[in-house]
């Protein structure tokens, strides 16, 4: 025992001093945290995001390890095949080379295409990979056997079944092992490589989800998880060497001379003990709380904070869930991640988002609506002599083409103005042609573009609310499936319950709540989100929420919403609101939990 | 007495790249149970076909056949103890469990057959090291073991290629008398290939020189020494008579062989 301490101590001093120069590099040169994060930092994310990633491990080790199993039972029986049946070698071999001679990630699409983002379609790519890694190993491996040590069993009288099981397989352990051993490290890639090309868990997931979001601490963490998990696992295959395989030079080397018995080869106490271990950890995500995840239309940012705050100041731990809380980004859609069932919320786009998916067969509920209405506005400077909407035709008016497009057209009609009249453009990202003159009217998000503005000094501006217009469709609806609301409906509404208490709360307590939003990206200015929670709150408390309270989901505003899509083609059918809405849980929410006083 | 092992007209012709190149004439032999015959000839006689054909590896050409008990048998697979001239022990297997392979593939309980071999151990010098492996032994030891596991395998006929071929001089000529000691408590019949004459004519009852290729049987000598035999026999005039009389043949056929393959004959 205190020589395996010893053997490890050199190993891990070296690590040591490799992370705390690492770590004393970056705070002298004072390195953003998003370029590259401290190596502290990642250990701390690694402990608060332990659930995501702990799933992440598991997902993928499960995938490697079942691929890897699959993989060199097929490749081993192959082998065994093929070895007595040489005659088969020339049909096999070629169309197994050039497969194999293409990398995995080429037809990973396609097999993701076949077998879904499912964890089928990981473990058949690694199934794929690691049989023929073993195939070629145990193939040489059966034909190295030494010729006349055969002989010596064939004039004993053994039949070929008890030479295979006398010697040719045990002698050719050392080849299944370098399979073994090279397969091990294989399936981990390959499993995280299909994750990140189609998969809604696993550490490839994580590793492309995190990118997506920005949040490069957690990337960072989802690396390192990724490599302990592949170390884990290399680690457990060599073990399993040293105890078989004692015998063979590979693996002992010159010290074996030394010694009259096995050599350091692993007690299966100890072998045990490391299974174990691995099966501790992967057991470690299991939690007394409830897991549940909140993906976000986007990056962090005040548009969240109550969910934050709900976290923050333990409203979810009351209620006994564990929440996670997801950033989204710009290639993330999070209605479809709930309904695949990678995350089991969302603070999605909005009434029409939940209405054109639940219309594509996507199974999702709206449950309440962070914003009555859409915080999208026209916007217009005051010298460009347009004072109401009969002065559009003519002028250039730029917009989002995500479904803002309808909302302008809408408002016009309404109006009794023509809108092929007006001259549409697409809208950048940037304000600039706006400030420029170039388009006389844009588009603008209340919390956004709009403060952009103000604060660059844009002033005398006229606005056009398509509220004021008859155009009321809520915003930023949380949604999730019909499942969650079958399976754990007291979930549900424990989740809605503790998240409107905390959408309360950050309106009652803005200051503190920005502060709270803050932690979650440290690199968000506070002077913005000071802003955007100010005017988040204000949406949030227009119209009929003022007094129902936060979160309530206008039947009216929801049938409109449902005929205005229909007008504008985006639905193919009338969708029941019945199923594309619940307002069970909302309206066993409390009073005093989610108005705002 | 009777003959435990006969051979009637084997003979061996490969096939190499369309040519057809003999190996072995055919080739006549008796051996008496519980006899010791050596064999000896230049290299390349067709000494280790012959072996394997005895061995029912290798099947002879033609009407040659293999008789044991003086009973035609389909094949010796099963009742000849070979062994090679390297050791061939299973690394994964310790020198017990190497010394009872044959013994477990015909069949015997393992107990059983652990205990035949711990009787005998020692006798093999290996008293204490049953549950060492292969590695940690020396090269004299591991072809004691090898020589172990032949001598439990319950069989007609042992054949030894060479047992001793790639051992030091001194080592060798311990384990030669120490072979001579074992044979004479467990009688059996025995056929020994080897170069070295000495070797041949101290452990034999009787040596057979085989001719260059294609390989015949050239000369067949009874060594009427009495056992047991002691080292310094080697030195007796009788016995230096004997190996004179074997030299002189073999080196015939080893110029031949050598001239056959395109060298000079250094006597001319």
């Amino acid at each position: 025992m205190t020589r395996g301490i010893r053997q490890a101590g050199g190993p891990v001093a070296i690590a040591a001093g490799v992370i705390g120069v690492w770590e004393t590099a970056l705070r002298l040169a004072k390195v953003p945290g998003y370029v590259a994060p401290l190596p502290s930092a990642i250990v701390q994310k690694t402990i608060t995001d332990w659930p995501v990633l702990a799933t992440g491990i598991a997902t993928t080790l499960a995938e490697a390890v079942a691929g890897f199993l699959l993989g060199n039972l097929t490749g081993f029986a192959l082998a065994v095949l093929l070895f007595y049946h040489p005659a088969l070698r020339r049909f096999a071999m070629l169309p197994m080379v050039a497969a194999n001679s293409v990398p995995a990630v080429a037809f990973a699409p396609v097999i993701i295409l076949w077998l879904g983002s499912g964890m089928a379609s990981k473990i058949v790519l690694v199934a794929f990979i690691t049989a023929f890694i073993m195939l070629q190993n145990e193939l040489q491996g059966l034909r190295q056997v030494d010729a006349q040590a055969v002989d010596v069993l064939r004039s004993f009288g053994a039949r070929e079944r008890r030479i295979f099981w006398v010697l040719r397989f045990p002698a050719s352990l050392p080849y299944v092992f370098v399979a073994l051993r090279l397969g091990s490290i294989r399936s981990v890639i390959i499993a995280i490589v299909a994750e990140m090309l189609g998969a809604y868990r696993g550490i490839g997931w994580v590793i492309f989800e995190t990118t997506a979001s920005m949040d490069y601490s957690r990337l960072w963490a989802a690396v390192a998880a990724a490599s302990v998990a592949g170390v884990m696992f290399f680690a457990l295959v060599s073990a399993f060497e040293r105890r078989w395989v004692w015998w063979h030079v590979s693996v002992s080397g010159t010290s074996r001379r030394t010694r009259q018995n096995k050599g350091d080869r692993m007690s299966i106490k100890r072998l045990a003990g490391m299974a174990v271990a691995m099966a501790l950890l992967m057991a470690s995500t299991a939690h007394a709380d409830d897991k549940v995840s909140i993906r976000l239309k986007w990056l962090h940012q005040a548009q969240f904070a109550g969910y934050y705050v709900a976290k923050d100041k333990g409203f979810y731990k009351e209620e006994k869930l564990d929440v996670t809380i997801n950033p989204g980004g710009p290639q993330l859609v999070a209605e479809n991640l709930v309904a695949s069932g990678s995350d089991d919320f969302a603070q999605g786009g909005g009434m029409e988002t939940t209405l054109v998916g639940r219309d594509k067969g996507l199974p999702l509920v709206a449950i309440a609506a962070v914003f009555p209405k859409t915080p999208v506005l026209l916007v217009t400077k005051k010298d460009s002599g347009i004072s109401k909407l009969e002065d559009f035709p003519g002028k250039k008016v730029s917009m989002w083409y995500t479904g803002t497009q309808y909302i302008v057209r809408a408002m016009l009609k309404n109006k009794g103005v023509d809108p092929a009249s007006i001259t549409e453009v697409p809208q950048p990202v940037t304000m600039a042609p706006f400030v420029r003159g170039e388009v006389a009217v844009a588009c603008v998000t209340v919390f956004n573009e709009l403060q952009t503005l103000i604060s660059e000094g844009v002033g005398d501006l006229v606005l056009f609310d398509p509220a004021d217009y008859g155009i009321v469709i809520p915003r930023d609806t949380i949604v999730t499936t019909d499942k969650m609301i079958k399976e754990r409906p007291e979930v549900v509404q424990r989740f809605l319950r503790a998240s409107l208490r905390g959408w309360k709360y950050a309106i009652e307590n803005q200051p503190e709540a920005v502060e709270i939003t803050l932690k979650q990206n440290p690199a968000l200015k506070k002077d913005h989100q000071t802003i955007m929670m100010r005017e988040v709150a204000k949406l949030m408390l227009w119209g009929p929420s003022k007094d129902k309270g936060v979160g309530y989901l206008d039947p009216k505003t929801a049938e409109f919403s449902m005929t205005f899509l229909l007008d504008n083609k985006q639905l193919t059918k009338p969708v029941p609101l019945t199923e594309a809405t619940n307002a069970r849980f909302w309206n066993e929410v409390p009073a005093a939990l989610k108005v705002v006083r | 007495m009777a003959d435990k092992l006969t051979l009637r007209q084997v003979a061996k012709t490969f096939e190499v790249d369309g040519g057809a190149v003999p190996v072995l004439q055919p080739f006549d032999l008796s051996v008496a149970d519980g006899e010791f015959v050596t064999i000896v000839g230049p290299s390349g006689c067709g000494k280790s076909t012959l072996f394997n054909i005895v061995a029912g590896l290798l099947p002879s050409d033609g009407g040659g056949r293999v008789l044991i008990d003086g009973q035609p048998v389909v094949s010796t697979l099963g009742r000849v103890g070979y062994m090679p001239q390297r050791d061939l022990l299973l690394p994964w297997r310790t020198v017990l469990d190497n010394a009872v392979l044959g013994l477990e593939i015909q069949g015997v309980a393992r107990a059983e057959a652990r205990r035949r071999a711990l009787d005998v151990i020692g006798q093999f010098g290996l008293e204490g090291f049953a549950r060492y492996y292969p590695f940690a032994l020396s090269g004299g030891m591991k072809q004691r073991v090898a020589l172990l596991r032949t001598f439990l395998f319950q069989s007609d006929v042992m054949l030894l290629d060479e047992p001793f071929g790639a051992l030091d001089a001194l080592t060798r000529s311990i384990l030669q008398e120490w072979l001579a000691g074992v044979c004479a408590r467990h009688r059996r019949t025995i056929l020994f290939i080897t170069h070295d004459v000495e070797e041949a004519i101290f452990l034999g009852d009787r040596v057979v020189v085989m001719t260059a290729r294609p390989g015949r049987l050239k000369l067949e000598v009874k060594v009427e020494l009495e056992r047991p035999r002691a080292p310094q026999l080697v030195t007796s005039e009788s016995f230096v008579a004997l190996k004179k009389q074997i030299l002189d043949a073999i080196r015939d056929e080893s110029l031949r062989s050598f001239t056959a393959q395109g060298g000079e004959d250094p006597r001319a």
